[in-house]
């Protein structure tokens, strides 16, 4: 015994990686891989219901193949809360659910319309769910949406991440995620804004071929049973492997398997649903938006020594913006100085000469310069009349005047009736300065 | 084997430990009590801490052969200084025990799902132990090694955390007052005992010309990077920052690459990993230094078994037990802090600036010479 | 020893077991009579017959006495005069020709040796592009003899040893003078003088007596087969062991460094050496790391992977038999069996041998659905890397199946600590006074110019730092 003490305490580590062995290894030996324990899920979809939400989830099925092929399943359950329909998806599963690689969520907008925080509360606490996920809203139920993307695979170049990737770039020029929405929420206006993808029937935008497999194209034996494939019976629970978009309803004329991304966005205040920008209100929207670099901007009726009744598109290339605030008389002003670096992209005319048709525009006119000050005034004169008649301050102009003129402001706001408009006593002014790329 | 350590390896050592528990979950409890101001909090407090350290270089520059039992045992006695000492061990197990129960928080929501606390402390402590036991030499060695990774993975971690701030805000400071700032700071207090660990090693480093410069620019850059961090994540997250209680990882989720790249958050874990164990094994030495001045084994075994078995306990403890247990074990961690990291600190400043047998307090070292005589 | 010739002769057959190779000659010069014995298996039969022989017939004086033989007959380098029966005995065993006179008490030894010797060629360990490819034999007298073409200076110092009862092997231990240091040289010729084995048949041997301490998965004794290498180690500090009948010759202090650098790295552009160095270190991670990774992160950390790499490898994976763990050791065990039957195998079926494992096995497995093959790559990149770094491919072998056992148990923070564990030990040992991750850990930073990368030998001026050496300048 001396002697075995002894061979420990002259080789510890050996005694400590031997008892970890044995205490583990054979555990470790037969355990299966990880991800064969767990149901991943991709996507997820919360919907309204008269329980409280239905929560569906994309989950990936992994399956043999040498083709690249994946293979999705969606469930769906309904439950008081999120937290509760995940448990019950995981026993409908029979897996414990993985949310940590889920790339997607969606809402409807009549889930929209109570307190959205509340709702994806669950998400965020149990940490599993990365902050950085896309959050989106959609016109038709999520679980409609979900099943249309059930046949869009994430190696497919044309899938919806991509595309929300995308719009945070390039259209909307503001990120659409859970913690975008939750530093909305928190801020002082209670502002937030997630992407609008609407799923639609027609041919513009990513049409799926409507679910027929919901399996992708190696599984038809497993899935073609029907709709049910874990064979419960058709309530809440079901496990529905067919893009058959079956919850609503078997009369439709038309399948809504597309999805459209038209450049709208959601606008939630406190939370809840506030409106649906239109792509026009959005693009006025982003004259005031330092994120956005790339746009268009068209010109109409055009004349001047080059041009004769042109309308005249122009490519957005860079933008400088300045955002001045102040005060005049006790009037908050709020003033963008933007210069603009534009290139011509499309002159339609009715006669087209030489002058007209060189590849570059090198000089812009005087009269050119005021239209596309009028254009993009115009523009954003839109966005700002939806931001006061729905007392939306999507340009920050609150942080702003708090940041330079906190006093000031304070005083503005104190004196006026009602504090939620203060909008409507903010002077907007624009001054653009287009120069043409070189 | 000699146990000293290089000027180097003590700086390493210093710039380790800094980055405990700081870059978990302290930025977001910080900001859940003081806002935007958490920032200047956290500022005010690493400038406190190094000039504290500043303190204690000096106090190796003056005593340079002294362990710092025999230099409080010079003004205060030996009992008193063993009830010091008895204090040390306590923070030094709460802090061991604190670092290893937030890390294996962090690394179970990380990556570590479903893990049980027990697989966690078989990893770490055997590994530690080892660390410790095997002498100072070996620890600094092994750190130094690693440092170099663990500091590019810091870099990489802020400059993919710098990339995904999209628009640089001012911050609001309302609601902000004296009373804010200076309960805040006290109720974190024991967070920020970093350095203690440096009075249980100040006999062991090698004195060298401007060994105390050295030092300092390990802590410098240790600063300026976690100033750097802070600000960054203020930034990325502005007024959600409390909702991040894993602050090395969120700061690299939002970067412009992840839609494409995905999964960069293993830097941040790897760096965390890698770092616990030096930060844990530094406690750990603490913890045998301390405790083998106030109870006296003759046999370096014994000793070790002994404050093993005690780690264990308390460790135990510490999570088994309830939660206002916990809760009143950290309350009462932060007047343990206050007494070693405040008064402690401030009494040595004064012995530094009064003591009469001081001729070099205030003198620039030319050289070497002065340091082979001992001052006693 | 006895004054008649016969009685020696058959006195000394005898007590080497009257072997049929044991051969005798008595032959009369002059008038007086003179015996040889000598073991005629590794008799140097051509000098024998001219140096010896020959002048002995051709002798024309009347008696002869073992001083004239020495001084005026015999035309030979070496000669010793043997007095005692062990002497005889241990020159008759390292195949000396032994001389007896009739009436003379005692005899003459002389060094006829001719055992069969390679030519020195390059060695198959360790091949250049560009530079000297001239490789160590294992007769330690060409061994001697390239060094010494290398190292011409006075200021060499050789050191013989003769090991092992039976074998009677001789060690060859070399020093610089002013450059090596003498305590270390004193220290390992007392370890030598100290070894009482019974037969030293290579340098590994030796080896095994040299190290320090109990720790055997690190190496501690340099080995290299190359001259050119062993003469720039020694200008560096460190000293040199040959052993008769090894080719490899043993070189310390030794360090972790020494193995990531390649003889071809001083005789190639140093900004490319430098590259092939990181890959190398890259190498070293993945062959010991890799496969540890990967399965702790198949069995523990799903979340830390993307998931497009997560579906693939679930794809590839999803309906094998056997669990990721038993999957992996399988597979190792496999190319294990394939590498060591790649050594053992006579060149002619290695091909076949490569066939049946590479597709046979691979290839087939994977299709039955027996194994998976991102497992199979993981595997077999982690066993090329291995080689990056031969000299450490016996460390790395275990070091690898120990991470497996970590990943695959306590996942990648049992990796991350058992790296940092290994590192530690690592750093704690200190081989004949040098630490072992010098010049890593402790940093010292004039010595890094020959680290990981290279500085040209022009910015190379002083010796390493690390080696204790009393002349510490190279280049003036």
């Amino acid at each position: 015994m001396k002697k075995f003490i002894k061979k420990i305490l002259n080789k510890p580590m050996l005694f400590v990686f031997l008892v970890v062995l044995i205490l583990y290894a054979p555990i470790a030996l037969l355990m299966p891989a990880d991800t064969s324990l767990r149901a991943i899920v991709t996507r997820i979809g919360i919907d309204g219901s008269p329980e409280g939400v239905e929560v569906s989830a994309v989950v990936f099925v992994p399956t043999p193949n040498t083709n690249y092929t994946e293979n999705y399943k969606l469930f769906s359950a309904e439950a008081e809360n999120v937290a509760l329909a995940f448990q019950k998806i995981s026993r409908y599963a029979g897996k414990k659910i993985a949310l940590n690689l889920a790339e997607m969520i969606v809402v409807n907008e009549e889930i929209s319309s109570g307190n959205l925080a509340k709702v994806i509360d669950s998400l965020t606490r149990s940490t599993d769910v990365l902050n950085n996920v896309p959050l989106i809203c959609t016109n038709e139920s999520a679980k409609d949406f979900l099943n249309a993307t059930l046949n869009l695979n994430s190696a497919s170049d044309l899938n919806v991440e991509e595309l929300i990737h995308y719009s945070q770039d390039k259209v909307y020029n503001t990120e659409s995620n859970i913690e975008s929405f939750y530093q909305g929420y928190f801020s002082p206006q209670k502002i937030s804004m997630l992407g609008y993808i609407e799923l639609a029937s027609g041919t513009s935008g990513i049409t799926t071929s409507g679910g027929s497999s919901a399996s992708g194209s190696s599984d038809g034996g497993e899935s073609s049973g029907g709709s049910s494939s874990s064979g419960a019976s058709e309530s809440e629970g079901q496990a529905t492997s067919s893009g058959q978009g079956e919850s609503s309803g078997g009369g439709e004329p038309q399948k809504k398997n597309t999805l459209l991304n038209e450049g709208r966005i959601a606008v939630y205040k406190d939370g809840t649903l506030s409106v649906v920008l239109t792509p026009e209100q959005l693009k006025g929207l982003n004259w005031l938006n330092p994120r956005c670099n790339e746009s268009y901007l068209t010109v109409y009726n055009v004349t001047d020594e080059v041009f004769t009744n042109a309308t005249i598109t122009f490519k957005l290339l860079r933008k400088k913006l300045n955002i001045n605030v102040y005060f005049v008389n006790d009037i908050p002003v709020f003033e963008g100085n933007l210069s603009l670096i534009m290139e011509v992209d499309q002159v339609k005319q009715e006669n087209l000469d030489s002058d007209v048709m060189q590849p570059e525009l090198s000089i812009i006119s005087p009269e050119l310069r005021n239209k596309v000050n009028m254009q993009a005034k115009k523009e954003f004169k839109v966005a700002q009349d939806l931001m006061i008649e729905n007392k939306l301050d999507l340009v920050h102009v609150y942080d702003y005047f708090k940041a330079f003129h906190p006093k000031k402001f304070e005083r503005f706001l104190n004196s006026l009736y009602d504090q939620s408009n203060f909008l409507e006593g903010v002077i907007f002014k624009l001054k653009i300065t287009p120069h043409i790329s070189l | 084997m000699r146990e000293d350590i290089t000027p180097r390896q003590a700086g390493i050592f210093c710039f380790l430990m800094l980055f405990s528990s700081k870059i978990l979950a302290l930025p977001s409890i910080l900001f859940k009590d003081a806002g935007y101001f958490a920032f200047f909090i956290i500022v005010i407090f690493l400038l406190a801490e190094i000039f504290f350290l500043y303190i204690f270089i000096k106090l190796k520059e003056k005593y340079i052969n002294l362990s710092f039992f025999d230099i409080l045992s010079k003004f205060l006695g030996k009992i008193v200084t063993k009830i010091i000492y008895f204090l040390f061990f306590l923070y030094f197990l709460i802090a061991l025990v604190h670092l290893i129960y937030d890390n294996f928080i962090y690394l179970r929501e990380a990556i570590f799902e479903d893990a049980r606390i027990e697989r966690f402390f078989i990893i770490f402590l055997p590994v530690i132990c080892a660390l410790a036991y095997k002498g100072l030499n070996g620890l600094a060695r092994t750190a130094e090694f690693f440092y170099i990774f663990i500091f590019v993975g810091l870099i990489c971690c802020l400059a993919l955390g710098f990339s995904s701030v999209q628009i640089f805000t001012f911050p609001t400071f309302e609601n902000v007052s004296f009373g804010l700032t200076f309960g805040t700071i006290f109720n974190y207090f024991f967070w920020f005992g970093d350095f203690a660990f440096f009075l249980m090693i100040i006999d062991k480093i090698k004195v060298k010309n401007g060994f105390g410069k050295t030092i300092m620019n390990y802590v410098w850059l240790g600063f300026t990077l976690l100033i750097i961090f802070y600000f960054v994540f203020y930034q990325v997250y502005k007024n959600t920052s409390f909702m991040h209680g894993s602050a090395i990882t969120d700061i690299i989720a939002f970067t412009n690459q992840v839609g494409n790249i995905e999964k960069l958050n293993l830097i941040a874990l790897l760096v965390v990993m890698f770092a616990i164990f030096y930060q844990g094994g530094i406690l750990l030495y603490s913890i045998n230094e301390s405790f083998s001045k106030f109870v006296t084994c003759t046999n370096k075994m014994q000793n070790f078994v002994a404050y093993i078995i005690l780690t264990v306990i308390t460790f135990l403890f510490f999570f088994y037990a309830s939660q206002k247990i916990h809760v009143m074990l950290e309350d009462y961690g932060k007047y343990l802090a206050i007494i070693l990291f405040l008064i402690i600190p401030i009494y040595l400043i004064f012995q530094l600036i009064f003591d009469k047998n001081n001729k070099n307090f205030g003198k620039k070292v030319k050289n070497e010479k002065i340091y082979k005589k001992d001052p006693k | 020893m006895f004054f008649s010739v016969e009685e020696n002769i058959n006195y000394f057959k005898e007590k080497l077991n009257n072997n049929f190779d044991v051969t005798s000659r008595i032959i009369h010069v002059g008038e007086s009579k003179l015996g040889m014995l000598f073991i005629k298996s590794l008799m140097d039969k051509e000098s024998l017959i001219l140096s010896i022989m020959a002048p002995l017939i051709d002798y024309k004086g009347k008696n002869v006495t073992f001083d004239e033989l020495e001084k005026n007959v015999l035309k030979i380098f070496e000669l010793e005069r043997v007095d005692t029966d062990e002497d005889v005995i241990t020159k008759l065993t390292q195949n000396n020709l032994i001389i007896f006179l009739e009436g003379e008490k005692g005899a003459i030894a002389t060094d006829m040796e001719k055992a069969p010797v390679r030519t020195p060629a390059e060695p198959p360990t360790s091949s250049v592009i560009m530079g000297p490819r001239e490789g160590f034999v294992e007769d330690i007298k060409s061994n001697i003899a390239l060094i010494r073409m290398r190292l011409k200076t006075d200021k060499l110092i050789l050191k013989e040893f003769e090991l092992g009862r039976y074998t009677k092997t001789k060690i060859c231990l070399f020093s610089i003078k002013g450059i090596t240091d003498q305590e270390l040289v004193e220290k390992v010729s007392k370890k030598l003088e100290a070894i009482d084995i019974d037969g030293v048949i290579d340098s590994h041997y030796i080896l095994s007596f040299l190290q320090e301490g109990q720790n055997l998965l690190f190496k501690q004794i340099g080995t290299t087969e190359k001259p050119d290498i062993v003469a720039a180690k020694m200008l560096e500090g460190r000293l040199a062991i040959l052993v008769d009948g090894s080719p490899i010759a043993l070189t310390l202090p030794f360090v972790f460094l020494e193995d990531m650098q390649s003889a071809n790295d001083y005789y190639t552009n140093p900004i490319y050496v430098s590259f092939m160095r990181v890959i190398r270190a890259i190498g070293v991670f993945l062959a010991a790391v890799l496969p540890g990774v990967f399965l702790a992160f198949r069995l523990y950390h799903y979340k830390a992977l993307p998931l497009k790499y997560l579906i693939t490898v679930s794809n590839s994976t999803q309906g094998l038999p056997f669990s990721p763990f038993i999957e992996m050791v399988f597979i190792l065990v496999l190319f294990q069996i394939l590498y060591e039957v790649s050594l053992r195998l006579p060149r002619y079926l290695g091909i076949a041998t490569s066939i049946v494992g590479a597709l046979v096995l691979g290839d087939t497995g994977v299709k039955a659905g027996l194994i998976s093959s991102p497992v199979v790559i993981i595997i077999a990149m982690s066993i090329i890397a291995v080689y990056t770094v031969p000299e450490q491919a016996p460390q790395l072998t275990v070091l690898r199946a120990i991470f497996i056992l970590l990943g695959g148990t306590l996942g990648i923070l049992g990796i991350v600590a058992g790296m940092i564990y290994f590192v530690n030990e690592m750093n704690i040992l200190n081989f004949y006074g040098v630490p072992y991750l010098a010049p890593f850990s402790p940093k010292v930073s004039a010595d890094l110019k020959d680290a990981l990368t290279k500085a040209s030998v022009t910015q190379m001026k002083e010796r390493p730092k690390f080696i204790k050496t009393k002349n510490k300048v190279r280049l003036k």
